[in-house]
C-alpha cells in the first residue's frame, strides 16, 4: 500500500472514530438523562407535587391560575369545545356547551406515575395542540361520578 | 421532561454546540420513546413540536396519551 494513501486511510479511520464517539457520547447523555433518578425513589411526593405545580402554574394565564387556586379548576378553549381541567389524575376532563354546562366527560391522561399537576399540563396541551387527537384517545367518563 | 419526580429539566445555551448536541439527543431520544414535545411559552397556548429547535426558551416533553 502507497505511503500517501496510508496516510488518507488512517485520517479517514481517525475521523470515523471521532463521529462514531460523539454520537456514542451523545446516546449516553441522553440515555443518563432518560433513566429513573434517585429523585424519583426518595423525593417525598409533597416535592414531586409542589415541583408540577410550578411548572403547571408558569403555563397558564393569571385567570387560570385564579380558576384553579380558588376553584380546583380551569379552562381550557378548543376548535370545538371549551374544557374544564379539574384538579385529577382521571375522569378529570369535562366538555362544556356555550352555557357552561357539562355535556362530556372524558379521561386520559400521561403513561406512567406522574403527578396530578403534569397530568393537568399534559391535558392542557393535548387539547390546544391536537383537540381531534385528545378526542378520538380519551375515553369518555360517567357524567355523575 | 414529566416524570415522577415532577419533571426533569436540561438546559442549553442556543450558542454552545456542545449544549445543543446534548439537547438535542434527549429530545430524539424522549420522541423515539413516543414523548409529544411541547414549546409553552408563559401564559400561552402549547405549541407541538416534531423537530428540535435550539432557539425555543422551553420545551416540555409529555410521556405518551392513555385513555381511562
Amino acid at each position: 500500500m502507497p505511503a500517501w494513501w496510508a496516510r488518507i486511510l488512517r485520517r479517514h479511520v481517525e475521523a470515523e472514530v471521532a463521529r462514531v464517539s460523539a454520537e456514542v457520547a451523545l446516546r449516553a447523555t441522553a440515555e443518563d438523562f432518560l433513566r429513573p433518578s434517585l429523585n424519583d425513589y426518595y423525593l417525598p411526593n409533597q416535592a414531586a407535587l409542589a415541583k408540577a405545580r410550578v411548572l403547571l402554574d408558569r403555563a397558564l394565564t393569571p385567570e387560570q391560575r385564579r380558576d384553579l387556586l380558588l376553584k380546583g379548576y380551569f379552562h381550557v378553549k378548543g376548535k370545538r369545545y371549551t374544557y374544564r381541567i379539574r384538579e385529577g389524575h382521571s375522569g378529570n376532563v369535562d366538555a362544556l356547551d356555550s352555557r357552561g354546562r357539562v355535556i362530556d366527560r372524558f379521561c386520559a391522561h400521561p403513561l406512567g406515575r406522574v403527578p396530578v399537576y403534569d397530568v393537568m399540563l399534559a391535558q392542557k396541551l393535548w387539547i390546544e395542540t391536537d383537540e381531534n387527537m385528545f378526542l378520538k384517545k380519551a375515553a369518555p367518563y360517567p357524567l355523575h361520578y | 421532561m414529566m416524570d415522577s419526580s415532577g419533571d426533569k429539566e436540561t438546559t442549553w445555551h442556543p450558542d454552545s454546540p456542545s449544549e445543543v448536541a446534548a439537547a438535542k439527543a434527549i429530545f430524539d431520544a424522549v420522541k423515539k420513546r413516543g414523548y409529544m414535545v411541547y414549546s409553552q411559552p408563559a401564559g400561552e397556548s402549547g405549541v407541538a413540536l416534531g423537530q428540535f429547535d435550539a432557539n425555543v426558551e422551553t420545551m416540555i416533553a409529555v410521556p405518551p396519551i392513555v385513555a381511562g
